[in-house]
């Protein structure tokens, strides 16, 4: 029955694939087995065939073999100069991503996809390039021979004598939209080999020898079409899974690969990748670390770490995990994550203990149960020495001195006991000081203590005495044990010495990390959260660290003043990273060659923060897992603050504006109120027919000059509400004429007997404006032009649409405006002329109604003489909806 | 004395309330309130024609007063207030109240706003013949014809309702509200984009010069008035 639903795993799946895609650019990949094939011929083909029907399609590399077909092909496209790279002298082309992306083509043609770019690129590797492209919504069609297949290396070196060094991860095979086989049979790819087309002449020997035999190529088809179907397969799965058909595996199938420090693991992850893939399988690599590797070196750590990040660029789940017992944390893992698949290394050799207990493997096949296990043989590789670091170092001249005088004491006590004791009692005061040391001190000084003490009792106690001449063979027994049982001690001691170092080790970090988590909680500031950093990572890495936050434009600048700096072109890879939110520098595949880790805190912004950490040796696999622990909890640190702050910004501002606005409003009550009393007043006075005409007069002087006063108050006012800034437009759709119709009743008393000529076009569009503001810009210009301009002249009203702009003009025929003036009228209190009359503020207000819009105004004088006002205000670029009759 | 029509200013400003009632004496009643209460209450007490409400009381929001007044009374309300508080204009104008004047103001103009509240009182609907004319247009509502200077003019159908609305209302402020809600519909009463079409249309049709009608008047941010 279960299997009637879908798999939620699986449609998820489905749908984050097909969300995916709708972004991204899609990806085909013309997949071949030999070079010479024919598959940057087939690509380009394909290509003018798209382009003929319009498609955009630019070429970014094309491999120069000098094959005059193709070569004439690539000339029809639009090609992206190379970056020119300068390498130790050398100068070498690459692709220019970043140029590519500026010019944003549908489709762009990549040429061998397996390249690895010149050192210093900002990629590593060619198909990280192309990963950035579609990232950015580019389709890219590539090619690439099956050899290079990351999975596919090692048979294909067994087979061809040769290993490939330049591979791509079978993931990004497995990504791709689109797979073009090309194919030709191997008899006629020979052909072409030896008729030249694929190689120079001089070169053909050479490879018809090496890797142009005819086994291999048949070799190499084989490989080419069974992976072909296989993806197929993978794909029909894939879309049958997400339609719920039948018969379908009812979760993911997951194989656990087990990686050590070894050189084989990298080799074992490949097996396991192709296990998986041919599985359908997913894959999960693990690396269980036991108390014994603390003794490794560094290069034996970096292995398994290598062989992990290995897996991780094919695609595979991560596990870090640290047991005494692997066996049992391997089959731990396998079940926390569903695996029914565990593949192995087989141990090259078994040890002692093996014959007797044995070997780690049998033990893991015993406790599998229902997992299969796959054991993979090795190969003959020089074992990796165990080197004594760290805790073993601690030989001194010291701890051989207490060796000595411990056995001194102990050959002391003997001397004292001798006369009353059989000699199996002294044997016991040995061997407690053979514990002692063992138990004190390391492997070497419990063997010499061991051994010492055989010697001294034989020479001071066993028959013969002072002689270390043996007597009765039952001492041999005796000496064995004495052995035995020092170096027994030592051993375990030794164990539980590294057992403790781990579990100190770990926490060391635990409490690193809870401190920091500690610090984070009470950082109210971005400062707060880099000291906390830059204080636990140097507890746990001898390396600086250095929190970067964008600050304004896009610019990474580091939160704290620090004695040290980030260079500029270091600035780069932080902003990569910011930007992409992936960590980018030293000891990642992406600019390698910069001397810090940048490791992005995604905060759910477009850029982010960024954690530099800057340490002598590049950070292996473990420090930047531990890092990348820290930067999730700077990065939730660092969002609770941003969104805090603004919050408290947003609080502030509202608190100020009611302020300011309670404040407008009373103080523009209190101002009119009076004024309109007064005006209600005069205008009560004039109607009444006994006013003397003298009287008359004054009335209407405070009836006039009450109202100058009001319009005195208002441009105040306005311009206040105006220039604080956060004015709130009530914008609504208005139309030219209207705004110009109200604005032309409001001042008709003050233009008097000037005419007004309207030019308004038919089918102006709507204007999406604040309607009172639009409203009193006018008011303004016409009661400027009414105060400026003599009685009886002409004021023209136009307007006329520009692609961007709705233009509306002003023009009169009065003085004009000063020569060299233009710009300045619009100045606060700047009035032109004191009989006007004016407050100075009118044209000012005029200028910050327009650009609260968007909009502009600009003055300037006519030819025929006379101002003219242009007044700028954006177009909309849909007009509203208006069913018509 | 008694057949002089009766005003009621609410308003707490002393000045004000002083020359409203020294410009409205000769021809009205006049009755006094500081409050919005002591204005309801006076509205039981001295039944006025018409009401004069500053939107700004001290105890009580003038749109309150029209709230509760409209509950028992449809006595015209002219609402009295201040340039930059269109919003409360249009929130009074849609409760119930009949018109608005803005301070500050002239008593002319005063005067003849009063006049035309009262015209339009309900009861005194007598102005709603079936013909209006102005000296340009000419509007028979029972044809559902239009004249201007003395031709025909084909209106479209929704022209043709948007316009009887205003005329209907002749003198009388209509919020954008109202006109939406009775020409397209309570579905349309925030598509003011229809009114700016629809009245330019109707301008460019009635109106010599539609830059600056003289029957079709905007009252900006508030609505629209079919003036006689």
């Amino acid at each position: 029955m279960r299997n009637d639903r879908r798999d939620p795993d699986a449609l998820l799946k489905h749908l984050l694939e097909e969300e995916r895609a709708a972004t991204r650019g899609r990806l085909k990949i013309y997949l071949g087995m030999a070079a010479g094939v024919g598959k940057t011929y087939s690509m380009l083909s394909d290509a003018i065939v798209e382009k003929e029907r319009g498609v955009d399609i630019i070429l970014g590399y094309l491999e120069p073999h000098g094959r005059a077909e193709t070569e004439a092909l690539g000339t029809r496209f639009e090609r992206v100069p190379l970056r020119d790279v300068e390498y130790r002298g050398v100068h070498l082309s690459e692709v220019d991503t970043a140029a590519i992306i500026r010019r944003q083509p549908q489709t762009v043609l990549i040429d061998e996809l397996p390249h690895t770019n010149a050192p210093g690129s900002r990629h590593a590797k060619r198909w990280e390039d192309i990963e950035e492209l579609l990232a950015a919504g580019i389709n890219v069609a590539t090619t690439v021979n099956i050899q290079h297949l990351e999975s596919l290396r090692d048979v294909v070196a067994q087979i061809t004598g040769i290993a490939v060094q330049e591979t791509v991860p079978d993931s990004f095979l497995a990504n791709a939209d689109e797979i073009e086989l090309v194919d030709i049979t191997p008899e006629e790819l020979l052909q072409r080999l030896e008729s030249g087309k694929i190689y120079k002449p001089e070169k053909i020997d050479g490879a018809l020898k090496n890797f142009f035999q005819k086994g291999h190529l048949i070799a190499l088809r084989e490989l080419l079409l069974r992976r072909a179907a296989d993806t197929v397969d993978v794909q029909l799965q894939s879309l049958r899974r997400a339609q719920g058909a039948k018969n379908i595996w009812p979760t993911t199938p997951r194989v656990l690969v087990a990686v050590g420090p070894t050189r084989f693991a990298s080799k074992l992850v490949r097996a396991a990748a192709r296990l998986a893939f041919n599985l359908r399988a997913e894959l999960v690599a693990v690396n269980v670390s036991t108390p014994r590797e603390i003794g490794l070196s560094p290069e034996a750590r970096a292995l398994a770490a290598r062989a992990l990040s290995l897996a991780e660029s094919l695609g595979a789940e991560t596990v870090q995990s640290a047991a005494d017992d692997i066996g049992a944390e391997l089959i731990h893992v396998a079940r926390e994550k569903n695996a029914n698949v565990i593949v192995i290394g087989k141990p090259l050799r078994l040890r002692f203990r093996d014959y007797f207990f044995g070997s780690p493997v049998d033990e893991l096949i015993r406790k599998s149960g229902d997992i299969d296990i796959y054991v993979v043989r090795a190969e003959k590789e020089d074992p990796v020495r165990r080197q004594y670091a760290a805790v073993r170092q601690k030989i001194t001249s010291y701890s051989f001195a207490m060796t000595t005088l411990a056995l001194a004491i102990a050959t002391g006590i003997c001397f004292l006991i001798y006369p009353a004791f059989e000699l199996s009692n002294l044997i016991m005061v040995y061997l407690l000081g053979t514990a002692w040391v063992a138990a004190t001190y390391s492997r070497r000084e419990a063997v010499f203590a061991a051994i010492a003490s055989v010697f001294l009792f034989d020479f001071f106690f066993v028959p013969p005495r002072w002689t270390f001449a043996v007597s009765d063979i039952q001492y041999a027994v005796t000496f064995a044990v004495m052995l035995v049982i020092g170096l027994l001690i030592s051993t375990l001691t030794l164990r539980r010495r590294e057992q403790a170092h781990v579990v100190l080790e770990r926490e060391r970090r635990t409490s690193a990390l809870y401190e920091l988590t500690r610090r984070l909680a009470i950082a109210t500031t971005l400062d707060d959260v880099a000291a906390a950093a830059e204080r636990q990572v140097a507890l746990l890495f001898p390396a600086k660290t250095m929190l970067l936050h964008p600050s304004g434009a896009d610019r990474l600048e580091p939160v704290r003043d620090s004695d040290f700096h980030v260079p500029n072109d270091e600035k780069g890879v932080a902003a990569w990273a910011s930007q992409h939110g992936k960590t980018a520098g030293k000891g990642t595949d992406t600019l390698p060659g910069a001397n810090g880790t940048y490791f992005p805190l995604n905060t759910g912004k477009l850029s982010t923060a960024v954690l530099g950490v800057f340490a002598e040796d590049p950070l292996d696999f473990d420090q930047i897992q531990i890092l990348e622990a820290i930067s999730h909890l700077l990065a939730s640190s660092i969002g609770r603050i941003e969104q805090q702050a603004e919050a408290q910004a947003s609080r502030v501002k509202v608190e100020r504006e009611e302020v300011r606005n309670l404040l407008l409003s009373s103080v523009s009550h209190d101002l009119r109120t009076p004024l309109a009393a007064i005006a209600g007043s005069a205008s009560v006075v004039l109607a009444d027919p006994a006013l003397s005409p003298g009287s008359r007069d004054l009335v209407r002087d405070i009836s006039n000059e009450s109202s100058r006063l009001g319009l005195i108050v208002r441009n105040i006012l306005d311009l206040t509400r105006l220039e604080s800034g956060d004015l709130e437009l009530n914008q609504e759709w208005q139309s030219v004429e209207e705004l110009v119709g109200i604005a032309l009743e409001r001042t008709a008393s003050l233009l008097g007997t000037r005419t007004v000529q309207l030019h308004l076009p038919a089918g102006l569009p709507l204007l999406h404006v604040d309607g009172l503001l639009l409203e009193q810009l006018l008011i303004n210009l016409f009661e400027n032009a009414g105060r400026h301009t003599p009685e009886n002249t002409r004021i023209e009203v136009s307007a006329r649409l520009e692609p961007d702009w709705v233009v509306i003009e002003i023009a009169d025929n009065g003085p004009g405006v000063i020569e060299g003036q233009e710009d300045r009228i619009f100045e606060r209190l700047f009035t032109a002329s004191t009989r006007a009359g004016g407050t100075g503020l009118g044209l000012t207000i005029c200028r910050a109604i327009a650009e609260a819009h968007g909009g502009s105004i600009s003055a300037s004088n006519r030819a025929s003489g006379g101002a003219c006002f242009v007044i700028k205000l954006p177009r909309e670029k849909s007009q509203p909806e208006v069913v018509h009759d | 004395m008694t057949d002089l029509p009766t005003v009621l200013i609410v308003e707490d400003e002393i000045p004000i309330r002083r020359f409203l009632r020294a410009g409205l004496a000769g021809s009205y009643r006049v009755v006094e309130a500081a409050s919005g209460r002591e204005g309801l209450q006076m509205v039981t007490t001295h039944n006025p024609d018409i009401i004069l409400l500053d939107l700004g009381l001290p105890d009580m929001d003038g749109v309150e007063v029209v709230n509760e007044l409209r509950e028992w009374s449809q006595v015209p309300v002219l609402i009295l207030s201040a340039r930059g508080l269109e919003a409360d204009k249009v929130q009074a104008l849609d409760t119930g109240a009949n018109d608005y004047i803005t301070k500050p103001f002239g008593m002319p103009e005063l005067l003849a706003r009063v006049r035309a509240c009262l015209r339009t009182r309900p009861q005194a609907a007598v102005a709603d013949s079936p013909v209006v004319e102005t000296p340009t247009l000419k509007i028979d509502t029972n044809k559902r014809e239009v004249f201007r200077n003395g031709e025909l003019v084909h209106l479209t159908p929704t022209e043709y309702r948007l316009l009887s609305v205003l005329v209907h209302n002749a003198g009388k402020v209509l919020t954008h509200r109202q006109l939406l809600e009775q020409v397209w519909g309570a579905a349309y009463i925030r598509q003011t984009q229809y009114l700016r079409v629809y009245m330019g249309q109707l301008r460019h049709k009635l109106e010599d010069d539609p830059g600056r009608p003289q029957h079709l008047i905007t009252e900006s941010s508030v609505g629209y008035r079919f003036r006689l």
